[in-house]
């Protein structure tokens, strides 16, 4: 018989998926507003904010969404090589098979040559990773209006500066997301738990306990998945070994925080 | 596999870690509490250890203006009166009390009668006697003598009414009558030469003559109050008796002065006193 602490574990696994993704009341408006500007005429559209914030999630939902309805291109995986990059557009967005090295003066020769009838919409993900050099080529074919671009960038000093310097002008519609508050969180593990039909432990999450999780995971979605995933890790060694230990009413602030020692969100 | 023994190990240590400076804290409240509760104590004990040899000191020079404070209780007319009601009346009386009286309270003039007549006098509230020096503008219609004046206070609060609500004014104005007449002068002036004698001897036959006096001037209050120091220096004088009550009647306080003489005639079987206590309830004497 499977544990009821084993379903739930496995829903905290670290994926990102678009079928996991959770509506809340913020992510959803945002999410809506980065639908909108998408439809808009824009160059580029800029998706920042800390590690574990939801933005690949953010990418996957709009691929998921919108590639029924346009052409949509999802690059999870920064291509660092350029030739490899535009090779990989060429092929994806023209159906252009190119052998050899191909680069940017090349790329745009095959795109004029091969005209588009819908402006395809490319979607970055981790475009930190990218060199500068290659973020300016992508400027420079945004700027050509051929190809729109949605970009998610890790918020940093760094990027920031990339985000100045590269994409100042170009940018339409910059995005940001932040971590949750304890009530969203509150929401955001009960509906993940209810999604797969863990109504009970989905209730063992009173205020206090997501509280204390809130404050150890600073409300970040990745961490907060981690964390969980230990704690019903920790809840399946002792139902069986030391059943008497937990209570299945409530979560024990004991384990939680010995979840957050295990995944080094504190330390002894 | 998690090794939960380790992990609970760690959690603990984490616990203790957290908890570390709470405990700190609030320790170190209670250690500041402490010394605080300490410096403060022992700052309040200082202060009462400083303060403590001043009273002795200051003592010395208030008590001369404490005339009238009995040393022994069973000596006093008023014996009846708690020693720390009557040192608690001297203090008050010290204000107002000028230097010059201290003779009478180093001759010990407080007598103790053998009576207890007083304790019935005033029902339940005993009597308590002090001599106070006030100031001569205030009770005396001597204008210009610088000397003060000595009187015995019972705590009676109608006579202490009498002579505190006193106003400045009428008192005044009768210095001025007064000192229109000449004859008068003189009996003030008799009267202040055997108060000085009075103080220096202590002698009763001086002072039933001073309140005779005062009784003459209409000083009822003044011949009160040394009829009473006569009684207590000797209670056989059956005029300082006479003096007394009349004063009593005098001062509105025929009730008392009736209840006083009965006593006093149950113990001496006097025929003036008698006569007296005749005169007064029949209401010839007013």
């Amino acid at each position: 018989m499977n544990s009821i602490f084993q379903n739930s574990k496995d829903v905290f696994l670290d994926t990102v998926s678009a079928k996991d993704y959770i509506q809340l009341e913020r992510v959803s408006t945002i999410y809506q507003s980065l639908k909108d500007s998408v439809k808009k005429p824009l160059k580029m559209i800029l998706l920042y904010g800390k590690p574990g914030t939801g933005k690949s999630m953010f990418l996957t939902k709009l691929y998921h969404d919108l590639s029924a309805m346009q052409t949509i291109h999802l690059y999870s995986t920064p291509i660092l090589d350029e030739s490899e990059f535009f090779k990989t557009l060429a092929q994806d967005l023209l159906q252009v098979k190119y052998n050899g090295e191909l680069n940017f003066t090349q790329f745009m020769k095959i795109i004029n040559e091969n005209p588009m009838h819908e402006i395809p919409l490319v979607l970055l993900d981790e475009a930190q990773l990218y060199s500068s050099a290659l973020m300016e080529k992508i400027r420079l074919l945004s700027d050509t209006r051929k190809v729109k671009f949605v970009i998610t960038l890790h918020k940093t000093e760094k990027e920031d500066l990339i985000a100045k310097e590269h994409f100042q002008t170009r940018i339409w519609e910059s995005i940001e997301l932040e971590n949750t508050s304890s009530a969203e969180l509150k929401i955001y593990i009960q509906k993940k738990l209810m999604k797969a039909n863990c109504f009970d432990t989905a209730n063992m999450f009173q205020n206090s306990s997501v509280d204390l999780i809130h404050k150890l995971t600073k409300g970040n979605y990745r961490d907060t998945n981690k964390l969980v995933y230990t704690l019903f890790d920790l809840y399946m060694w002792y139902e069986i070994n030391n059943p008497l230990k937990i209570n299945k009413n409530y979560l024990s602030h004991k384990l939680i925080e010995m979840s957050a020692l295990q995944t080094g969100l504190i330390h002894d | 596999m998690t090794n939960i023994y380790e992990l609970e190990r760690k959690w603990l240590k984490y616990k203790i870690k957290s908890y570390l400076p709470i405990v700190i804290i609030t320790i170190s409240i209670i250690a500041i509490g402490v010394i605080l509760l300490i410096a403060f104590t022992s700052l309040n004990t200082s202060k009462i250890t400083q303060t403590a040899p001043v009273k002795p000191i200051a003592a010395p020079e208030k008590t001369p203006h404490e005339t009238a404070v009995p040393k022994d209780e069973n000596r006093t007319l008023t014996n009846i009166a708690s020693q720390k009601d009557i040192k608690k009346e001297a203090l008050a009386i010290e204000e107002i009390t000028p230097i010059g009286v201290n003779n009478l309270k180093k001759e010990q003039i407080v007598l103790t009668p053998s009576l207890n007549f007083m304790k019935n006098m005033q029902g339940n509230t005993p009597p308590q006697i002090y001599i106070v020096q006030e100031k001569e503008n205030l009770q005396t219609n001597e204008p210009k003598n610088g000397k003060n004046k000595v009187f015995l206070q019972e705590n009676n609060p109608s006579i202490e009414a009498i002579e505190e609500v006193r106003p400045l004014e009428p008192i005044q104005e009768k210095k001025k009558d007064d000192s229109i007449n000449i004859s008068r002068q003189n009996t003030q002036e008799d009267i202040e030469h055997v108060i000085q004698r009075f103080k220096k001897n202590n002698n009763p036959t001086l002072s039933l003559f001073i309140a005779k006096k005062y009784y003459e001037l209409g000083q009822y209050s003044q011949s009160y109050n040394y009829s009473l120091i006569t009684n207590q220096l000797n209670n056989n004088i059956e005029a300082s008796w006479i003096i007394f009550t009349k004063s009593l009647v005098k001062l509105d306080k025929k009730d008392m002065a009736i209840k006083t003489l009965k006593q006093y005639i149950e113990h001496s079987h006097s025929n003036q006193a008698k006569i007296l206590l005749d005169e007064i309830t029949s209401g010839k004497f007013k």
